[in-house]
């Protein structure tokens, strides 16, 4: 009887050990990644936010420059990734 | 005294009808060439001169005498038609035959298939320098670099986007190549499409020439320099996504630096 309840012991101590995280593994609640969540969220809208505004600085800059100073070098919004660059040769 | 008489009756005839004969025909000119002018519109022709006396020579283009000249070299000056061309020497009466013959007519090709490089066919396109034949090379096979002009590519995987021409020596950038490849690459560059369809160009344009050029419409004609100094045009005759082909009509000037795609 002593024996099964020593084993009974066992049983549950091991149980115990083996639904501990690993260290340094600690798991994250759901509260704490909704507000990381959040913040990547909020991020990205202000990045889009930003190459909007940087978009529309460019144009309002060309449009000076067109305006102003008609010969000068305008600024060019960097070449699109999905096409070859385009040098002209003469 | 019969048989002298008879001798010299014959020897009189003899001498009479060689006195008599054609004289020696002038030499046609040698070492016929033509170039190009600084401006790219003009046609330079040179030749050797002649060593006999003469009174000058005759240029001929397209078998109609243009014009003369007493010594070697004539400048044809814009002529904005493309043509034939050789030189006669003469003497008063006497003309040589005719020297060389020298040609500013492009030569045309048509229907020449290329496909985007994704494509399951050739997509390099390159002229030949000496009879202006055109040839859709593989461009998977750096071997074919020396003869490539251009080829088409849509610049991603896949052969249905956006298509451009794209000068050779770009294709190591290509984001659609995806095997290994190395090689010299030739350089060239287009133009917008030209205002004129492709049986209208007159002369191509000297400026406006770019590493690579969207192909943005059928019926559409566009100029092309290559990094060896040669000119050409190039009509989308049509375009196929599905399979990801153009065809071509070309036309290429074999007179290096000379913008005259009249046809």
């Amino acid at each position: 009887m002593r024996k099964l309840a020593l084993l009974l012991v066992a049983a549950v101590v091991l149980t115990v050990i083996g639904c501990q995280p690993p260290e340094g593994m600690a798991g994250v609640t759901q509260e704490q990644f909704d507000e990381l969540k959040m913040q990547v969220d909020a991020l990205t809208t202000d990045a889009m936010n930003l190459q909007t505004a940087l978009d529309s600085l460019t144009m309002l800059y060309n449009a000076h420059i067109e305006k102003y100073h008609k010969g000068s070098a305008t600024a060019t919004p960097p070449p699109a990734t999905t096409k070859p660059p385009k040098v002209k040769v003469k | 005294m019969r048989k002298l008489l008879a001798l010299s009756l014959t020897l009189a005839v003899l001498i009479a009808i060689v006195g008599c004969g054609d004289e020696v025909a002038l030499v046609a000119p040698g070492n016929f060439t033509i170039s190009a002018g600084v401006n790219e519109l003009d046609v330079v022709l040179d030749w050797d001169e002649v060593t006999e006396e003469i009174d000058g020579y005759i240029i001929y283009f397209n078998d109609v005498a243009a014009d003369t000249v007493t010594t070697a070299g004539y400048t044809h000056l814009d002529p904005q038609v493309s043509g034939v061309y050789y030189v006669t020497a003469y003497s008063g009466e006497d003309e040589s035959d005719p020297s060389a013959t020298a040609t500013t007519v492009p030569e045309v090709v048509d229907d020449i298939t290329v496909y985007e490089i994704n494509g399951s066919g050739s997509s390099g396109f390159g002229w030949d320098r000496t009879d202006g034949s055109a040839t859709a090379y593989s461009m998977a096979d750096a071997t074919n670099a020396a003869f490539i002009d251009f080829y088409f590519s849509d610049w991603a995987a896949g052969f249905a986007g956006d298509y451009s021409f794209i000068s050779p020596d770009l294709v190591e950038t290509d984001p659609g190549v995806t095997w290994p490849m190395s090689g010299t690459w030739n350089s060239s560059a287009f133009t917008d499409v030209l205002p004129e369809q492709f049986a209208d160009v007159i002369v191509v344009p000297e400026t406006g020439y770019f590493t690579s050029m969207e192909v943005t419409a059928t019926n559409a004609t566009y100029a092309v320099y290559t990094d060896d100094g040669y000119y050409g045009m190039v009509e989308v005759k049509s375009m196929n996504t599905g399979d990801g082909t153009l065809s071509l009509r070309v036309a290429f000037q074999m007179v290096p630096g000379l913008r005259i795609l009249e046809h």
